[in-house]
């Protein structure tokens, strides 16, 4: 008995290594999952980011095909629209507002050009952010 | 026992290493894929950005071009109008560059290569050897996004035409052109004291003026028929590519050569401007026998323009009338103490809707209707015809030559078509370097508008990065995929709606998204995922002896936009 035992002894996990490992075990698993709730941010902050730049996308090329004409009704007055988008993030829903405001107006020099201009706004954990996008559509398009 | 022995010392420290390192890994992997991704999304507004400047850019060239022409002087070396060509006076390139009023780092750059015959310096081909068609302008618009950290451009092109009707020909029938016991000649309205009167008959064999084009759009046999009594002081040309008989002659004689047009010629119907007034109180307008006088300005007949024999049309200055039917003179005088632009007559009724003039009618006309039969029996007409179909016969036709490289009916240009991404990635815009000179569009309240004073521009600049260039439609979305996990984006772009998803599935974890938007109907886009393209480049530097010049300045030391657009 005391011959089998004593290989025992010279191997398996004394205290120390288990303590060791196990600190080394729970710094990394702490450390990535702050790196995993990065990741998750910058998730949401690219399709947050994907929605605003497809929705202000959508909104200048619909008034640009329009022309110039459809422009008339709304010039000087900015078409606010809201869109929510609602995603499930780790088992929980959440809803964001992207508020999409389109304005057109005349060109001070000319108005046979007319500025449009389309900026969609909305809020992430590190503040507002908010997308311009603009273009000039001549009278005759 | 056996287990005992299999366990070495150690083994857990490194076990659980090898552990840490493989998710240490992983993570990492994850999360630069995220940040990559964030990277493309922020790429891709910037790269909207700039394409829908450079869109802007063809809409502010658009607008410069259907300015009043004004051709470059060695005083004011900018031309106006279609004579914006790509070159100025001093032939130094002539640019057009606008900033976005709210976003300093925006802005765009054109250059317009112009295929007109009224081009100041005419250009047959584009930056890269592309083709450009006659009568077209080519319009190259790089929009450039700048920042600190990053630099987007895109280059659009554009082939535009006017949206007039130019008088090139002396009588031009899109469908078939018959002149019988015609003669076609020239006069030059633009002699002083030039009017119809003043006319005399002079030997085409001797001394011709060849100024006198016949043409049409067909490629039929007989597209351009003549006969033994038909002369013409010109060129005759049938359709593109046309075989041999497209113009039967028959025995009638031309001072120039014939052949086929190089490209089918414009037939633009000219719209009814809305500020017309009414002739005929709504129905038909009729002249009998009598002097008649309208004042200058624009008129509209929704019915028929009718003068009987003995009546004389007389206009005091340039008058444009839109007739909605047809327009018939029978032994009558149009404008026969003006010059053919004083009175312009555009036919807007359509197919069903003829011209008539016959029993020694005399009209100082221009006359335009690309739907209609045109027939002139035993009459005089100076200036010039343009129809469907035109038939002369036992008349004179003087062509007016000073209106051959003007539009009438609209001075306005149209995009003809976008060039596809292929070809634009091709092209490059060059930018001057020098001291930009005082902008004279500023003081004109051009579509350019401002000035460029104060800075001067060194060195010129550089695009570099991606450039995504758009032609027709283009939607791709955007996907990347890193490590065990998948970041779906992507946009789509419908007819009548806009649907915009996201998904994402990391690791063990699933964040389902989801986002639906309504967008309403959207046309002629392009969408980049991600990934762009090299497109243009804009590098500085000087030609060689030609005088800096730029309208605005397009270098980081320039500072503070100057050349505000809108």
């Amino acid at each position: 008995m005391h011959a089998v035992l004593k290989p025992g002894r010279a191997s398996g996990h004394n205290l120390l290594e288990v303590i060791v490992a196990s600190t080394i075990l729970c710094t990394m698993v702490v450390f990535m999952l702050g790196l995993w709730s990065l990741y998750h941010s910058a998730l949401n902050q690219s399709k947050n980011r994907l929605v605003a730049t497809s929705l202000a996308r959508s909104v200048l090329e619909q008034r640009v095909a329009g022309g110039y004409g459809s422009l008339t009704m709304i010039l000087n007055s900015p078409q606010v629209q809201t869109t929510t988008s609602r995603s499930q993030v780790r088992g929980r829903f959440v809803n964001v507002d992207f508020k999409t405001t389109f304005l057109a107006k005349d060109s001070a020099l000319t108005p046979d050009l007319r500025n449009l201009q389309v900026t969609v706004e909305w809020t992430e954990d590190s503040g507002p952010k908010s997308l311009t996008y603009e273009t000039v559509l001549f009278k005759t398009q | 026992m056996t287990r005992l022995k299999k366990i070495k010392r150690g083994s857990a420290l490194f076990l659980i290493l090898a552990i840490a390192g493989v998710l240490a890994l992983f993570t990492g992997a994850v999360g630069i894929g995220a940040l990559t991704n964030l990277q493309n999304m922020t790429r891709e507004a910037q790269d909207d950005q700039a394409r829908f400047m450079a869109a802007a850019g063809i809409q502010a060239g658009l607008a410069r071009l259907s300015e009043p022409r004004s051709w470059p002087t060695a005083g004011s070396p900018y031309g106006r109008g279609e004579v914006w060509s790509y070159v100025n006076y001093n032939y130094a390139y002539d640019h057009l560059g606008l900033w976005s009023s709210s976003r300093p780092n925006l802005h765009a750059y054109v250059i317009a290569y112009n295929n007109t015959p009224s081009a100041f310096e005419r250009t047959a081909t584009g930056p890269d050897g592309i083709a450009i068609p006659d009568g077209r302008i080519l319009l190259v618009s790089s929009g450039i996004y700048d920042s600190d950290s990053a630099r987007r451009s895109t280059t659009v092109a554009a082939l535009a035409r006017p949206a007039g009707i130019s008088f090139d020909k002396a009588v031009f029938g899109a469908a078939e052109v018959r002149v019988l016991g015609t003669l076609v000649d020239c006069i030059d309205s633009n002699v002083a004291g030039w009017t119809p009167a003043s006319y005399a008959p002079y030997n085409l064999a001797a001394v011709p003026v060849r100024g006198a084009t016949i043409a049409s759009n067909n490629v039929a046999i007989n597209s351009i028929q003549f006969d033994a009594t038909t002369k013409v002081d010109g060129n005759v040309y049938s359709g593109p590519n046309s075989p041999l008989g497209a113009i039967g002659y028959y025995g009638g004689t031309i001072t120039g050569t014939d052949g086929s047009l190089p490209s089918a010629k414009d037939t633009n119907n000219v719209l009814p401007s809305a500020t017309a007034i009414t002739l005929g109180g709504g129905a038909d307008a009729i002249f009998p026998t009598g002097t008649a006088t309208l004042a200058a300005g624009t008129y509209r007949v929704n019915g028929d323009l009718l003068l009987y024999a003995g009546a004389d049309l007389v206009v005091t200055g340039p008058t444009v009338i839109y007739v909605d039917g047809d327009f018939r003179a029978t032994g009558a005088k149009l404008n026969i103490t003006g010059k053919p632009s004083d009175l312009q007559i555009y036919m807007t009724g359509g197919p069903s809707t003829v011209v008539d003039m016959s029993a020694n009618s005399q009209a100082s006309i221009l006359l335009a209707g690309s739907d209609v039969t045109a027939t002139m029996v035993d009459s005089e007409l100076f200036g010039a015809v343009l129809a469907n179909k035109v038939s002369l016969t036992n008349s004179k036709l003087h062509y007016d030559t000073a209106v051959s490289t003007q539009f009438f009916g609209s001075s306005a240009w149209v995009t003809d078509s976008f060039l596809n991404q292929s070809t634009t990635q091709q092209l490059a815009i060059t930018i001057p370097s020098g001291g930009p000179p005082s902008d004279p569009l500023a003081t004109s309240g051009g579509a350019t508008g401002g000035s460029s004073t104060g800075t001067t521009t060194t060195g010129g600049s550089s695009t570099t990065g991606g450039s995504t260039t758009t032609g027709g439609s283009t939607t791709t979305g955007g996907s990347t995929t890193t490590g065990g996990s998948t970041t779906t984006g992507g946009s789509t772009t419908t007819g009548g709606s806009t649907t915009t998803g996201g998904s994402t599935t990391t690791g063990g974890s699933t964040t389902t998204g989801g986002t639906t938007t309504t967008g309403g109907t959207t046309t002629g886009s392009t969408t980049t995922g991600g990934s762009s393209t090299t497109g243009s480049s804009t590098t500085g530097g000087t030609s060689g002896g030609r005088p800096p010049r730029a309208l605005c300045c397009l270098d980081y030391s320039c500072g503070p936009p100057r050349c505000m657009l809108y």
